[in-house]
């Protein structure tokens, strides 16, 4: 860990907007030095208001505190907190060369020239940028822009960077580079991390910790392991990874349906089987060859449905019956 | 059947031609009895540049005051209206939606009312009312709209607050922000501003007639005198140097504000 790297933490900060709207039920929330924090959750559960407060774009409802170090920020403004942002938009500035948006946060504080032009071009090359320093921002691609934003955030030396969605805007292909490319640049430099996502691919790979939004508050906090093998609540087992739930009781080992118990397991967790040998069994829906594995839909004969990861090219075509071997629940909360 | 087309597009260019003539012969017209010996007689009478020379003798002092007025416009226009279209545009509110419609008040009530009101209030104060001030008052008032429009346009066009929320994270305070986030950014809203403006101003002759004291005569106001006062040649070679003056000046604008707005890109 490096010396200069700061902790964050949120007390008790909620947020409710002038025309009342409440974005942010009171939370506390604590990110280490040099760690990188993932904060999950759909669209609207205030994962995107955690990150403003930090940065200080919002102010806390009263009673809220928000510490970078040991320091109170709750009342330092934006420009003083020392705080790198990406926005999802990247807001980059528009009337400034590729280079200039680089440089914009040196200027700003005053670097002299020569300074901003090596760490301006020292960052280029990290992001092996160089070539188009002197471009206009609107000829830059996606994950050009996505860099640059990265670039301009990282520049001054934040004692925390904020990320918003860095890959959202960015097709599937390039957000899986771009974001191997992140995970490793993330990793080099121990900078404190806040990413807020809705993908929980995303979550998982890059943060060390990942807290799990929804309306309005931190569902589950925990390693993305934690997430995925303990989930606290129905919702972090849905959210985070694929999670069949059926209704289902086990009775001396063996597997009953129907009842008012709810069984969780994950897709790999089951498996195809011949129907005498099967726990239960069903028609195939469909099936999604993916490589390593195949995906296959499953009705059970009740009517729920089940998603089932057979390993290798599983022939199943639409009509098949097959049976399903339960392997492994997976235990959400304390049930 | 294939000789209609092209019989269309006779008619069409024919009704167009006819148009720019209609508009456009009256300013020919014009500019050529300013250099016609006399009007009356015509063409045989000869050509002269007597008028032009005796038009710049006299009211020479009307075209600079013209310039002088209508580049502080500009520049006084600029100070207030960006501002203003930035808080419009930072907080659109219903209050803030009312009061752009009100700011185009001006433009709509005739000048000679405006000018009428300024004299109401202000004209007791000789210092201002005797000053070239007066007139720009009146001209800011009018103009004002079409700068602070302009620059709301453009400002609306873009992302304004993710850009000065980005520059609050890299350090920039709020002179910081407006200065190297919100000016350049509106650069082409104040150019196009600019234009309309510089051109408005030098027309302006409601409110300016109201306005004006013999010693503050603008060229519009001057042109007016000398259409009531003087021969029809002097009014017509009159007509000759507004244009003269006028269509280099925009187009030198134009040309300076192309740059610029490239410039800053």
């Amino acid at each position: 860990m490096k010396p200069d790297t700061v902790a964050v933490r949120l007390e008790g900060c909620s947020k409710t907007f002038a025309n009342g709207h409440r974005a942010l039920d009171p939370i506390d929330l604590a990110v280490a030095a040099g760690e990188t924090l993932a904060v999950l959750g759909p669209s609207g559960c205030g994962k995107t208001t955690v990150l403003r407060l930090i940065a200080g774009l919002e102010e806390p409802d009263p009673g809220g505190r928000i510490f970078i170090g040991e320091a109170d920020v709750t009342r330092v403004p934006t420009e003083q907190r020392g705080v790198g942002m990406v926005f999802q938009s990247y807001a980059l500035f528009p009337n400034l060369s590729l280079a200039d948006n680089i440089g914009y946060g040196l200027k700003v504080r005053r670097f002299d020239a020569l300074q901003r032009r090596q760490r301006v071009e020292e960052l280029l090359a990290m992001m092996h940028l160089s070539e188009f320093a002197a471009r206009p921002v609107h000829q830059l691609s996606g994950g050009q822009k996505q860099r640059v934003a990265l670039a301009r955030a990282l520049a001054p030396q934040p004692r925390v960077l904020l990320l918003d969605e860095p890959l959202t805007a960015l097709d599937a292909k390039l957000r899986d580079e771009l974001r191997v490319e992140l995970a490793e640049l993330l990793g080099r430099l121990q900078i404190t991390t806040v990413l807020v996502t809705h993908d929980q691919a995303e979550a998982m790979a890059l943060g060390h910790r990942v807290a799990v939004m929804s309306r309005r508050q931190i569902e589950q906090l925990g390693s993305p392991q934690e997430l995925y093998r303990a989930p606290r609540n129905a919702f972090v087992a849905d959210f985070v990874g694929t999670m069949n739930r059926v209704n289902a009781e086990q009775v001396n080992g063996k597997l009953v349906l129907g009842g008012e118990r709810t069984l969780y397991f994950r897709p790999h967790d089951l498996a195809l089987a011949s129907a005498d040998a099967a726990d239960v069994t069903g028609l195939v829906v469909g099936s999604f060859f993916a490589g390593s594995v195949t995906r296959v839909i499953v009705r059970l004969h009740d009517g729920q449905m089940l998603t089932v990861d057979a390993l290798g090219p599983a022939s199943a075509a639409a009509g098949t019956a097959v049976g399903v071997v339960f392997n492994q629940t997976t235990t959400v909360g304390t049930a | 059947m294939r000789a209609l087309p092209a019989l269309r597009f006779q008619l069409q260019l024919a009704l167009a031609l006819a148009t720019a003539a209609f508009m456009i012969v009256p300013v020919v017209v014009s500019v050529l009895a300013g250099v016609t010996e006399n009007y009356f007689v015509g063409w045989r009478s000869g050509l002269t540049l007597r008028w032009l020379s005796e038009v710049w003798a006299m009211y020479q002092s009307t075209v600079w005051l013209s310039l002088r007025i209508a580049m502080a416009c500009v520049v006084v226009t600029a100070l207030i209206g960006l501002p203003a279209a930035y808080v419009l545009c930072r907080h659109a509110t219903r209050a803030t939606r009312l009061l752009e419609e009100l700011l185009v008040l001006p433009v709509a009530v005739p000048g000679l009312a405006t000018a009428l009101a300024l004299i109401l209030t202000y004209g007791r104060w000789q210092a201002l009312r005797t000053s070239w001030l007066f007139i720009l008052v009146g001209h800011v008032l009018f103009t004002l709209p079409f700068m602070t429009r302009a620059c709301l346009a453009v400002l609306a066009a873009i992302d304004l607050d993710a850009l000065e929320e980005a520059a609050a994270t890299l350090g920039a305070g709020f002179g910081e922000r407006f200065r190297t986030v919100v000016v350049p950014n509106a650069m082409p809203g104040i150019v196009a501003g600019a234009l309309t403006v510089l051109t408005l101003s030098v027309g302006e002759f409601n409110l300016t007639w109201m306005l004006h004291t013999p010693l503050t005569q603008t060229l519009p106001v001057g042109l007016a005198d000398s259409y009531a006062s003087m021969r029809l040649e002097i009014a017509s070679a009159y007509t000759l140097i507004f244009l003269l003056m006028l269509l280099p000046l925009l187009v030198g604008v134009q040309v300076v504000a192309r740059r610029f707005v490239a410039g800053s890109r």
